[in-house]
């Protein structure tokens, strides 16, 4: 008797933990540096208000992304090392949530010099993508490494002495920012694994 | 176990060999697979590129400025040129390519790749 007891709590221990791992409960992180307010409640670290131009030549600001999730990131388009990769990755994203109206990708250039409004349009055309959901920006190149490094917390910068990654040192993150411009999660988006991560928070916060 | 001949020894140390520097040189636009990526970068799986080795070899060994057509696909853009890569690694590519994406056995050797005649 003893020992069927043992068994019971055991397995019912092991159920409660498996429970407990479902991903019905799971919750993401809060991101970045939070404030306490005047109430002494929390506020979380948000995305602040920016405008853009994208490929089309129109102004984008957080208004494009209200009330949605989206995904940030950085790259450029002559980037020889990381950028196919992460456009490989970013593209499997937006090709698993195509017609999801709750999800939107924003790609950065941190080489506006270079990549215009007809370069960041050609290369649009090129990934194969067709739709809104995934808008290609370019602006002021300091607005975008300033943001970038203060905001969504990821490193931007021109350096010439990078020669072989053309030039610039970049991350390759992919940002998960939430319906609310708060800052859900950051994945490597040059493993493949990480942004299969990065599918399932997508799915979670999308049921929220 | 049948003992394999020096010359399939060879292959199958140029395409480990290859498959490695494929990796590092050549997958972060071409994809793991080969797969390229949309009118970006030309796929190396099931190209009709390969029908001439000596301009896959030329390619890899020189770089590209123009367009390239593959499948009847244009795609522009340069291919840099990879200062790098010896004969040895160029041939070891060619040969993990060919063997990958066309089955076939027949390796690429280094002094093909030194004597070749690129445009």
């Amino acid at each position: 008797m003893k020992k069927l007891l043992f068994t019971i709590t055991i397995l019912t221990g092991l159920s409660i933990s498996i429970w407990s791992c479902g991903d019905s409960n799971r919750t993401l992180p809060y991101l970045g540096q939070n404030t306490i307010g005047p109430n002494g409640d929390t506020i979380y670290h948000q995305i602040p208000d920016f405008t853009f131009v994208n490929q089309d030549g129109d102004t984008l600001t957080q208004e494009f992304f209200k009330g949605k999730i989206y995904i940030a990131d950085f790259f450029f388009t002559t980037c020889p090392t990381i950028c196919p990769i992460m456009k490989t990755q970013m593209l499997r994203i937006h090709e698993k949530f195509e017609n999801e109206p709750g999800l939107r990708i924003l790609s950065h250039t941190i080489d506006p010099r270079h990549d215009s409004v007809a370069v960041l349009k050609k290369y649009k055309d090129k990934l194969g993508v067709k739709d809104n959901q995934w808008q290609f920006v370019t602006g002021e190149q300091e607005k975008i490494y300033e943001i970038a490094q203060k905001s969504y917390m990821v490193s931007a910068l021109e350096d010439s002495t990078a020669v072989e990654e053309g030039g610039f040192v970049h991350s390759g993150a992919f940002v998960l920012v939430d319906q609310n411009r708060r800052i859900r999660g950051v994945y490597d988006g040059t493993k493949e694994i990480e942004v299969n991560k990065l599918i399932k928070d997508i799915e979670l916060l999308l049921k929220k | 176990m049948a003992c394999k001949s020096p010359e399939a020894i060879k292959h199958e140390q140029y395409v480990i060999a290859g498959a490695e520097l494929y990796a590092k040189h050549c997958s972060n636009c071409h994809g793991n697979e080969g797969q390229g990526l949309g009118k970006l970068y030309p796929p190396i799986k099931g190209s009709d590129f390969l029908e001439n080795k000596n301009k896959v070899i030329c390619i890899i060994k020189n770089g590209s400025n123009g367009t390239v057509v593959v499948n009847g696909v244009s795609y522009e853009g340069k291919m840099p040129k990879n200062k790098k890569l010896f004969d040895l690694d160029i041939a070891q590519i060619t040969t993990f390519i060919y063997d990958k994406w066309s089955g076939e056995k027949i390796t690429t050797q280094t002094e093909e790749v030194t004597r070749i005649k690129c445009d």
